[in-house]
């Protein structure tokens, strides 16, 4: 628990100092991101570029057509003309010019807006990729780091959260993405603009400016408010979703209807509830008091602008169409700046998800690997070395100074009760996990020091329950898409005895297994996805065998069969053979028996079975009453 | 081979679970007036539970409409101020308090905006949280039956899933604010509008008929994009899911299965990736259209009003100040009807997944069945008198005949099942899985009634019998109990801790000892306050299997009904703990009628009777000792088979 809290704080502590530091970290992000955009994807370049021409056109084309018409307009003044009267030449060369303006405004205007909605989206697809790519990276990051960060629930945590920033269309990476797409269109437009309303008076552009300052400062604020208090809000969110999906959990069905539970489940439900949107009432009301200030600057920007504007206009230093056109880029300057402001601040709010998220990435999560090699397919021999351990965040010693070898050649049973440490001593042998303290030696070499990839290469392994996944059965069993030995995969499924069913199929070994994707799809029950798992051992064909109870979610009748037949086709492996079910065991040369993290007995039945320790207790206790029963039915 | 139900539940599960689940949409679609009706009917249904669960949130949504309006209503009229100003010569003072007066009023505005806006942030949550809310509820007064029916589950998985994960309800109210919100525009600029021009208005609204003319075209693309999505989808998200699959990382290790996930799933990304490119460059291509066409009424609305300058054509000519009110007010109408429009249609291709919801939501109740039961009590008045709170133990209990096949189904699973408990008598019904044992406690928990066939309470039809005070007399531990992240003592007493008292704790201190956890609950510092589940709770206890188990057995015994159900109550425990459970039985039941589940064999040592189960029927019904004589039997068979394992060689 206390273990847990501390790494908690920890994280806070690494987020805190990283905001120091918020220029570096956000130039190291945008390096990222585009080391990936270049790798991936470098049309997305050429279309930006292209948007933002053709996007940061508009403002100014916006701003030009009522200046000029109003340029035309205005050389009525004076003209007089009444009812009926043929209208005067000059009133019809205005027209005429008013239609050639908006003719061009038309085409320009409506060609830039056409192309840049064009290459906007053309190019949100590509950005798609780039972020479902970033996820596919944090996969294959889940599947290669060191075990140990797999159990390790802070660790876990964490990256459930850094996966945030990858896992939504409006959100995280692609988020960023696009609006650092959008966003120089925006600038240049605006650039255009500010320049504009400089002729009008040199420092008036410094008002827009400033309003954007302080845009982008509340944006900045209420961002940082919601990173600060996110551990809270993650929190309660987290409560909320739990209990919402607590609160409509069918298992939970008949306890409680038949205990009456649902008052008091929805009473707490309710309560998480509460807590939760008062949590986010109060971000929501400190956001609108960040929104004061560039409110205020905002408004006296407008005022003096206008102003100044109005006062030019009054002396007669600009007329009235420049006056329009002055007023419409100051309006539409406004709105860019809006808009660039929350860009802006989607991209440093978003961002620092997305730097979580690469921190995350920049990790060495395989530090454990050591250097040496094992000599492919060499006899292994495991040796314990006083092995102690216990599982990162806890400090119960699950091994405590255990000394075992298995030799080459030898079958080894492992029995003991639940959580003894069975499964333990499987994860430390292959080198899953590192012993705390002691050594795990495979062929004189400490875990520690070898590659991971070749120690894995030494095991084949039946785990309790594994699911078989839904790819093809030659696939499940190669464990790759397309390097397949067609010959092997047909021998090990006939040695398992699922040749049978898997020919009958019209794919034969090319069949999907599971409904899920494929709804012709091979459905096995569980003794057979269990076979499934144990040709796929065979196929690998690795030095070492291990069975972790691989039949213990069966039922007793199949599990005691499945157990005879696994024991008949590794007859003459290596390895070691797991199960709570003591007497499953006989095949095995020597049975070890497991309590409390330390090897109480080692011998083979007979021997244990006579010393009367433990194994004599807990087999006579399972089989208490099945003994006079035996008497019975043998009488 | 007979399949367990449990199991079936489990896979409808994992199969609705969310990579399935997205986007249902354009599943069929019905005649276009059908559909806006029912749309119609689920907005109409949107804003009524709105209304009910935070009626504040209607209020502001109006309110910042209202704002909205007034706010354009400044910036269409302000040029036009300030031109007429400037054509006029105006003194200088005069025109600078009127743009005070302005800057003052937008201030006003704004601020009061902002004001709505940031109630109806957290309000919009609230209302989306009541909806979950509301799902919760309703799945406690629906008939334990319809949690058991797959396609039930399933419009509760997409019902909370499209409010959970698709944020529907908060959407349509973010979507339902811009429409209300441009409304108000709209509907000041059409008036001035009107004033100027019809034809003008009717251009803009024939422009914005095309507009809205190409979206529904470009919508066509969008259904078949989505629906070759779904398979896609569903495909990444099985992929993806299982490789963070906690169960699979050691395989994933030792068969290095990270280059074949690695494959599968580049494979499908570069496949969605080109579904999305294909769809939004079709998308792109429209949209360019529409914002052609908004150039169109920009253009218009600049050559009408110019028009109106230079010409006596529509009626006098106009004033320049004018010019640029009218042309802003036709610029700003368009932009509010587009705004209208994108809100409207954002509203439809969200509202569709509202519809298990609505379906979900009208299923229906336990409670029309049961006020028919307490009507029917009433009638039986005289013979059972207060049904509702005196307690009626059960003596007797009988199956009559009993057949049963799960609703939807027709493979039975109980076939023909009688036989009859005496009070006092312990039971143990065995048999293989899928033999129906869970089955016949689902039934005797009056959770399905049987297909034909009685089962007597005390001699009485369970079916006549009134639900609550039935129901108060079983105590049952469920094969897949479950414990709620509530305090210990919650969960044993059932009660939240306000109601707990001192003798109540004595009571459930004496029922945790009884069932063997006190030695547990010392080591604990918060003692029976303490709370369950780590994940959720800070300073939470994580209980292992065996002692949740025993939680289980205690939270039965403190109901002290007089009936005693348990479902494989050892199957989460070790060979010793499983003993002491088999050793303290008697004094677990204490005297009442029980009926115990096992795998074990050997439970049925120390029960009076055992009840064989073989596909559904009944094989025997008789004491150990009398079973075990046949040496051919299933009983003896099974019992053997385990028994092997335990012999002295």
């Amino acid at each position: 628990m206390t273990v847990a809290k501390k790494s908690k704080e920890d994280i806070s502590f690494a987020a805190d100092t990283g905001s120091t530091s918020i220029p570096a970290s956000y130039r190291r992000m945008a390096r990222h991101l585009w080391a990936k955009l270049w790798a991936k994807d470098r049309t997305i370049l050429v279309f930006c570029l292209a948007y933002t021409f053709c996007s940061a056109s508009l403002p100014f084309l916006n701003a030009l057509l009522p200046r000029m018409i109003l340029d035309q307009l205005g050389q009525t003044q004076g003209l007089a003309w009444t009812w009926g009267q043929t209208q005067p030449a000059q009133i019809q060369l205005l027209l005429h010019n008013c239609l050639l303006i908006l003719l061009a405004y038309l085409g320009l205007a409506g060609l830039s807006g056409m192309l840049s909605s064009i290459f906007r989206n053309y190019s949100y697809g590509r950005i798609s990729y780039l972020r479902l790519d970033y996820l596919r990276d944090i996969m294959t990051c889940q599947l290669n780091m060191d075990y140990h960060y797999v159990e390790d629930a802070p660790f876990n945590d964490r990256m459930q959260r850094v996966m945030d920033a990858v896992s939504g269309d409006n959100s995280g990476v692609q988020m960023v993405y696009r609006q650092a797409f959008l966003l120089p269109a925006d600038l240049v437009g605006s650039l255009v603009l500010l320049v504009i309303l400089a002729q009008a008076k040199s420092w008036l552009p410094l008002l827009p400016m400033l309003c954007l300052l302080a845009l982008f400062w509340a944006r900045y604020q209420s961002g940082k408010l919601r990173y600060d208090l996110r551990d809270q809000t993650s929190k309660a969110n987290r409560k909320r979703r739990h209990y919402t999906s607590l609160a409509q959990d069918f298992s939970y069905g008949k306890d409680i209807r038949l205990f009456d539970l649902s008052d008091m489940v929805l009473s707490y439900y309710q309560q998480v509830l509460r807590d939760y949107l008062d949590l986010l009432r109060q971000i929501a009301k400190r956001e609108f008091h960040f929104n004061q200030l560039p409110l205020f600057i905002r408004l006296s920007s407008t005022g003096i602008s206008l102003g100044i504007l109005l006062r030019l206009a009054l002396s007669g230093s600009i007329n009235s169409a420049i006056f329009a056109f002055y007023l419409t880029a100051y309006i539409g300057l406004m709105q860019l700046l809006d808009q660039m402001a929350s860009k802006l601040s989607i991209i440093v709010s978003e961002g620092r998800y997305v730097q979580e998220f690469l921190d995350f990435m920049d990790q060495d999560l395989q530090a454990e690997s050591g250097n040496q090699l094992l000599p492919a397919n060499a006899d292994i021999e495991v040796e314990f070395r006083d092995v102690s351990f216990h599982y990162p965040g806890s400090e119960k010693m699950v091994l405590d100074h255990l000394n075992l070898t298995l030799h080459a050649g030898e079958k080894l049973a492992l029995v003991g009760v639940n959580g003894a440490g069975k499964s333990t001593l499987v994860r430390l042998m292959t080198g899953l996990f590192t012993p705390s303290s002691g050594q795990v030696l495979i062929n004189g070499i400490d875990t520690r020091d070898l590659d991971r990839t070749s120690l894995f290469k030494a095991f084949s392994v039946v785990f309790q329950s594994e699911k078989p996944l839904a790819i093809t059965v030659a696939q499940q069993l190669a464990g790759s898409l397309d390097e397949i030995n067609r010959t092997k995969v047909e021998a090990v499924l006939r040695e398992t005895g699922l040749w049978d069913k898997v020919a009958a199929s019209p794919q034969g070994i090319d069949s999907n297994l599971l409904k899920l994707i494929d709804p012709e799809g091979l459905m096995l029950s569980g003794g057979e996805s269990q076979k499934l798992m144990l040709a796929r051992a065979l196929y690998k064909d690795a030095p070492a065998f291990i069975l972790d109870e691989p039949t213990s979610a069966l039922d007793a009748l199949a599990e005691s069969q499945l157990y005879q037949e696994f024991a008949h086709v590794l007859e003459n492996k290596t390895g070691l053979f797991i199960s709570h079910r003591l007497a499953s065991t006989s095949f095995c040369d020597r049975i070890v028996l497991l309590s409390q993290g330390t090897i109480d007995e080692v011998g083979t039945h007979e021997d244990l079975m006579s010393a009367g320790g433990l194994y004599y207790q807990m087999f006579t206790t399972q089989g208490k009453y099945y003994q006079a029963s035996s008497e019975e039915a043998a009488r | 081979m007979d399949k367990h139900i449990g199991k079936q539940d489990k896979e409808t599960k994992s199969q609705t679970s969310k990579s399935q689940m997205i986007q249902d949409v354009g599943e069929i679609r019905s005649s276009g007036w059908q559909r806006f009706r029912q749309h119609f009917n689920l907005i109409i249904t949107v804003i009524r539970q709105t209304r009910r669960i935070a009626p504040r949130y209607l209020t502001f949504l109006l309110l910042n409409a209202f704002i909205s309006s007034l706010q354009i209503g400044v910036w269409v009229f302000l040029p036009k101020l300030l031109l007429d100003a400037i054509t006029r010569g105006a003194a200088w003072e005069s025109t600078i308090s009127m743009i005070a007066v302005i800057v003052l009023l937008e201030s006003l505005f704004k601020l009061l905006e902002n004001f709505c806006l940031s109630q109806l942030e957290p309000l919009s949550h609230q209302v989306q949280e009541g909806f979950q809310l509301d799902i919760a509820r309703k799945i406690s007064q629906l008939p334990y039956s319809s949690l058991e029916d797959p396609s039930i589950l399933k419009l509760k998985e997409q019902a909370s899933f499209a409010i959970a994960n698709q944020f529907v309800v908060k959407n349509i109210l973010d979507y339902l604010q811009r429409a209300f919100q441009n409304l108000g525009k709209l509907l000041l600029l059409a008036t001035l509008l009107s004033q100027l021009s019809w034809l003008l208005l009717a251009f803009l609204l024939a422009c914005f008929s095309l507009n809205a003319w190409l979206a529904n075209y470009i919508k066509k693309y969008e259904t078949i994009f989505f629906l070759n999505l779904v398979e896609v989808n569903r495909k990444y998200g099985y992929y993806i899911q299982s490789g963070f699959d906690y169960d699979l990382q050691q395989a994933a290790r030792i068969y290095n299965l990270a280059p074949l996930f690695n494959q599968k799933i580049e494979d499908i990304n570069r496949e969605i990736c080109d579904w999305l490119s294909t769809y939004l460059k079709k998308v792109g291509q429209v949209e360019g259209l529409q914002s052609l066409i908004i150039s169109f009424q920009t253009v218009a609305a600049y050559g009408y009003a110019g028009l109106r300058v230079l010409t006596i054509l529509g009626g006098p000519p106009i004033s320049l100040g004018d010019f640029t009110l009218y042309a802003g007010v036709a610029q700003q109408f368009s932009l509010s009807m587009r705004e209208i429009f994108l809100a409207l249609r954002g509203i439809k291709q969200h509202i569709d997944y509202l519809e298990p919801y609505q379906t979900f939501m009208a299923l229906p109740e336990l409670g029309g069945e049961l006020k028919a039961t307490l009507a029917q009590g009433q009638n039986d008045h005289s013979n059972k008198p207060d049904a509702l709170f005196a307690r009626q133990p059960i003596e007797t209990l009988e199956f009559q005949d009993v057949s049963f096949s799960y609703p939807g189904t027709d493979k039975p699973i109980l076939q023909n099942v009688s036989f009859r408990v005496s009070q006092g008598e312990k039971i143990s019904i065995v048999g293989l899985n899928g033999a129906g044992k869970t089955t016949l406690v689902k039934l005797l928990c009056h959770f399905f009634k049987p297909d034909t066939g009685k089962i007597l309470i005390n001699g009485q039809d369970l079916e006549t019998l009134d639900e609550t005070t039935y129901l108060r007399e079983l105590a049952a531990v469920f094969q897949d109990f479950r414990l709620l992240p509530f305090s210990l003592q919650a969960n044993v007493a059932s009660l939240p801790d306000k109601f707990i008292g001192p003798c109540d704790q004595d009571k459930i201190r004496a029922i945790l000892a009884r069932a063997g956890l006190d030695p547990f609950v010392s080591t604990l510092p918060n003692g029976l306050l303490t709370l369950l589940d780590k994940n959720i709770n800070e300073g939470g206890t994580e209980l292992s299997g065996g002692q949740a188990q025993k939680m289980a057995i205690a939270r039965a015994l403190y109901k002290d009904g007089s009936l005693v159900i348990l479902d494989e109550p050892t199957a989460a425990l070790d060979p010793l703990a499983e003993a002491e459970i088999y050793e303290h039985f008697d004094s677990l039941v204490q005297g009442q009628t029980a009926l115990y589940i096992s795998h074990r064999m050997a439970s049925s040592r120390f029960c009076d009777k055992v009840l064989v189960l073989n596909n559904g029927q009944v094989e025997s019904f008789a004491p150990h000792e009398e079973l075990i004589q046949n040496p051919d039997s299933l009983y003896t068979k099974l019992f053997q088979e385990q028994a092997q394992y335990y012999q002295h060689p």
